[in-house]
């Protein structure tokens, strides 16, 4: 998966997973992190800092000045997922949305009501990719697939990625 | 809201997991010497969590050095006494 | 004309036309009273939408008042809302519902709070509280009052009459036969057969006494739904509510994830006119009982038979409430707020809890435990730290705190007069005998003060918390880590040795401080440094703290034993703490400890140790011959998930899949008990109804847990003893 070349304004990239995308960001958001600014909005809850300053450790000596372009806002319902994005400034920076539905599947949200704040997340987001591309991050959710749905008829870009091939028998040591 | 970072014990674990392989390589009696390292870094898990330094492996470092230096001070009075002693 | 009567607030209950208020009058009658009471809800917005909001709404059969006006959000200040006033206030919700429905995309205030919240609001009063009522002829409340409030430390408790009903045994362990019933004065039983004979008795009972609370054992779960299908099939009436206009309500049971735990909930029936409490599905009881319940009651505001049952954080939240509708500020149905932007080092400095070391493992002598008192909300109150008060990214001068604005903030608000009645009955605790009379009640009621207290910090940063917020979450925890930090300063500015600290404990020692008059200016001194009220616990003989059980040289926060001074003994940690030890094993360790803290010093410890042998060498000797109760031997263990979802089942997951095979089905969050047994599959569902033979016991599982438990107390004497003790004390006895 190489975004990079496709992170162009205008852009929405969504990416999907059955599994953990966490490292796949956490790469992500070292490389753009060396050359510019970038937000972060976690509704996962899931944000690898850490991971994040190990990966921009291997590529710059100057960690602090790279670490302080990276920001982070986090959401932890759907309703706070949607003030995010609607008070999140556009900007000439990517934006980065992690695990954007987590918190969209939580039982106790109708599905009605998951539908209607999507409907204005969508706004929000075609506002911020006017300045800046905005790459999202979901795992699909059986119950809920409308979401996954209605998301991706909006992208420019779709990377799938699949489940890490098991390794089932060791190499042949020959 | 849970916390989003991983608790200052969960990154110790995954920072001595990282050197498995590391690990793997040396002499079993180094094993030992190795572990025991981790072991005098995890005392200070708590000073560790509240420096909030972005590599928390550079201040665990720093933890091994300070219970090194420690032994070595308190080898070192122990010399001097035995010294005394037997002057 | 109007006429004035006496007595104490018992319950507030929505009519069809208002409000019903039920008194427990001077006169020692109960009085249903009638109170109007007209309420609102809130809606903002653009205001095309609250136009068309407003002529939707003058159609609806509820005919509500509408009116424009400013009204106070806890964040955005003084904004325009559109108020929708309801002069019968049981219409509120029916209206609200269909309004969220066809509004969606406005944002409501005012919409789902309790009635009896509004209630202690408005007039200032609460349950239980002594009230001076008037009433015009036609017998409507015109006027209420308290003549108290819930913040006084003594407040008398009205004559309540409690009727107690007990089957005699866990309907879920094995069929009842009869009922034990408790009235004022005397206890006896009734046989649940012949069913009309049983009906008409219990129905008499009701009658003659009339009780205010209906206090039962699984009266929510079991009995209550029993009665209820008894009254049905034999045709009599039992009359379960006091007020005959209102149904018995139930609600369904639920299992919920909160505070890192799985929790069950059993479903539950509330009566009307009177309470019911169901001792087994009532939150905390074993700790805190009725007298902690009525001290819910009165400073929550939430009607006593709700306040037993409520889930962490409603109780908190309810205080939250009442304030803001004092204040006139409005309170959101769903949270908004959303998190400032940080950087990712902001971050790793933030998302930190309180500060947990590494205790210096070993026996240590003469050691003080200091506590800062209920520190998260004493850091709330003191900081001025509210999700409104917290200014992002600003620190306070010459340190990295967060800075909060000046003007006392809604959380400090509600704090303040709760901390000021916990702190006030801890003092009065710290020099009352254990024999007077109020020692119980007092007890009671500051384990339900801290209950609240506990929950308020996590409850800053749940996300549904309807006036919570991170940044406010995030701060409480870096004043209580600057506050340990100050604390250990101090303490080692004096000369003190600080063994452990752990988040608002220090564990201190220094050579020849060894009285309470000695640790006197240190405890001035943190409380200067820190401006938090700080105590001390006690003084140790002796204190123990434990490594991890899987490696020797890992210390281990809070796990720990001690002796204090009076003799008291003090763990945490440690298997007599947790509620899965089987009885057998923590009595075992409970009289182990019992007998070390007999033991003037420490030097004296190992004159003591043949005893412990020979009270070991006994009980094992019990265990082989099956003299042990078998009720001592059972295992509670609370289910984490559904039974299908434990890839190698565990002892717990089998004994509740034997449950599910005789029809008794559990759920995630709730506890199964079992006993190990010998053979296949080791284990035995304690609620199989059939008798267990105890010749089947797996006594050799028993032992090692024995030995692991009396390892825990026993290994930090070893090395008193020139010649390893233990192997001889545990695995040597009687083998």
């Amino acid at each position: 998966m190489n975004i990079l070349p496709i992170l162009h304004t205008g852009k929405l990239i969504l990416i999907t997973s059955s599994h953990e995308t966490r490292e796949q960001i956490t790469v992500l958001t070292a490389e753009l992190a060396l050359r510019g600014a970038v937000t972060i909005l976690d509704g996962g809850n899931r944000f690898a800092a850490y991971q994040t300053i190990r990966m921009l450790r291997r590529r710059t000596h100057n960690i602090e000045e790279a670490a302080n372009r990276i920001f982070v806002r986090r959401a932890f319902t759907c309703y706070q997922m949607l003030t995010l994005l609607e008070n999140s400034p556009s900007l000439q920076q990517p934006y980065i949305i992690m695990d954007m539905f987590a918190t969209f599947y939580d039982e106790n949200v109708q599905l009605k009501e998951a539908d209607r704040l999507l409907d204005r997340c969508l706004v929000q987001l075609d506002r911020l990719r006017l300045t800046g591309p905005v790459v999202i991050t979901m795992k699909p959710h059986p119950d809920r697939v409308f979401l996954f749905e209605r998301l991706l008829a909006r992208a420019d870009h779709i990377f799938e990625l699949e489940i890490p091939y098991p390794v089932i028998s060791q190499m042949a040591l020959f | 809201m849970g916390r989003t970072l991983p608790s200052i014990t969960q990154e110790f674990l995954q920072e001595e997991a990282s050197f498995a392989r590391f690990r793997r390589a040396l002499r079993r009696s180094d094993q030992i010497v190795l572990d025991d390292l981790f072991a005098l870094a995890r005392q200070h898990l708590a000073a560790t969590a509240y420096a909030s330094h972005a590599l928390p492996f550079e201040t665990l470092l720093l933890c091994m050095l300070l219970e090194e230096h420690k032994e070595v001070m308190k080898l070192k009075q122990h010399m001097a006494a035995s010294r005394i002693g037997n002057e | 004309m109007s006429n004035e009567l006496h007595g104490w607030l018992l319950d507030i209950l929505p009519n069809e036309q208002g409000l019903t208020i039920w008194i427990l009058g001077e006169d020692g009658k109960r009085h249903a009273l009638s109170h109007d009471f007209p309420i609102a809800f809130y809606a903002a917005g653009p205001a095309e939408q609250l136009r068309r909001l407003w002529k939707w709404l003058q159609q609806q059969p509820e005919n509500p008042k509408l009116s424009r006006e400013e009204r106070r959000d806890l964040f955005a200040g003084s904004i325009p809302v559109l108020a929708v006033e309801l002069t019968y206030p049981s219409d509120l919700t029916p209206l609200f519902n269909r309004t969220s429905l066809e509004f969606p995309d406005l944002i409501y205030y005012n919409a789902d709070i309790p009635i009896s919240l509004r209630y202690t609001a408005r007039y200032g009063v609460f349950p239980l509280a002594d009230c001076e009522i008037k009433i015009d002829p036609s017998g409507y409340v015109t006027d209420i009052r308290s003549t108290q409030t819930a913040w006084e430390v003594d407040l008398p408790l009205p004559p309540l009459t409690i009727l107690g009903l007990e089957p005699e045994c866990d309907p879920f362990h094995a069929a009842p036969t009869k009922v034990f019933i408790q009235t004022p004065k005397a206890r006896f039983s009734l046989d649940l057969e012949p069913a009309r004979a049983f009906m008409i008795g219990l129905r008499a009972i009701f009658i003659r006494h009339d009780p205010d609370l209906l206090l039962t054992a699984w009266g929510d779960t079991w009995l209550l739904p029993k009665l209820l299908q008894m009254s049905k099939e034999t045709g009599i009436d039992l009359p379960l509510n006091r007020d005959p206009d209102q149904s018995i309500k139930h609600r369904e049971a639920r299992t919920y994830y909160a505070y890192g735990q799985v929790i069950h909930r059993g479903k539950q029936v509330l009566l009307a006119g009177r309470w019911h409490i169901d001792i087994h599905n009532a939150v905390m009881y074993h700790d805190y009982g009725l007298e902690g319940v009525w001290e819910l009651a009165r400073v929550t505001g939430l009607p006593v038979q709700t306040v037993a049952r409520v889930s962490p954080g409603t109780g908190i939240s309810s205080m939250q409430i009442v304030t803001a509708l004092k204040e006139g500020v409005l309170v959101p149905w769903h949270k908004q707020q959303a998190e400032h932007t940080k950087s990712i080092m902001d971050l790793i400095h933030a998302d930190m809890g309180g500060l947990v070391f590494q205790p210096t493992i070993g026996l240590h002598k003469d050691v003080a435990e200091i506590d800062f008192i209920s520190m998260y909300p004493s850091v709330m109150a003191r900081f001025n730290i509210s999700p409104e008060t917290i200014l992002p990214g600003i620190r306070e001068q010459n340190t990295d705190l967060p800075a909060t604005s000046t003007e006392q903030g809604l959380i400090p608000k509600t704090l303040e007069p709760l901390l000021k009645k916990r702190i006030a009955i801890k003092m009065q605790l710290l020099t009352m005998s254990k024999w007077d009379m109020r020692y119980k009640s007092y007890k009671a009621r500051s384990a339900a003060h801290k209950w609240l207290l506990v929950t308020c910090f996590g409850y800053l940063g749940y996300k549904n918390a309807r006036f919570g917020k991170i940044e406010a979450h995030e701060a409480v925890t870096a004043y209580g880590r600057e506050a340990l930090l100050r604390a250990k300063e101090a303490a080692e500015d004096m000369g003190f040795t600080v063994l452990h600290m752990y988040v608002d404990g220090l564990w201190v020692q220094k050579k020849g401080s060894n009285k309470v008059q000695d640790l006197q200016p240190l405890l001035d001194e943190i409380l200067n440094r820190t401006g938090l009220p700080i105590a001390l616990d006690g003084i140790y003989r002796w204190i123990s703290f434990l490594p991890s059980r899987l490696n020797k040289n890992v210390p281990v926060a809070n796990r720990y034993f001690g002796v204090f001074q009076s003799g008291e003994v003090k763990c945490r940690g440690i298997e007599l703490r947790r509620h899965d030890t089987p009885k057998f094993i923590s009595e075992i360790q409970n009289e182990v400890l019992e007998i070390l803290a007999r033991s003037p010093d420490v030097e004296h410890i190992f004159e003591y140790l043949p005893k412990i042998q020979s009270l070991i060498d006994g009980k094992l000797y019990d265990l082989r011959h099956q003299r042990i109760p078998l009720e001592k031997l059972i295992v509670r263990q609370t289910l984490s998930r559904p039974i299908n979802e434990y890839r190698v089942p565990s002892p717990a997951a089998t004994a509740a899949k034997q449950l599910e095979e005789v029809g008794k089905f559990l759920r995630p969050g709730q506890t199964v008990r079992f006993i190990y047994i010998l053979g296949v599959p080791g284990v035995y569902a304690w609620d199989l109804e059939q008798t267990l033979d105890p010749k089947t016991i797996d006594v050799n599982i028993y032992k090692k847990l024995l030995d692991r438990a009396m390892e825990t107390v026993l290994q930090p004497f070893v090395s008193i003893q020139a010649q390893p003790f233990l192997p001889l004390l545990v695995s040597g006895a009687g083998d």
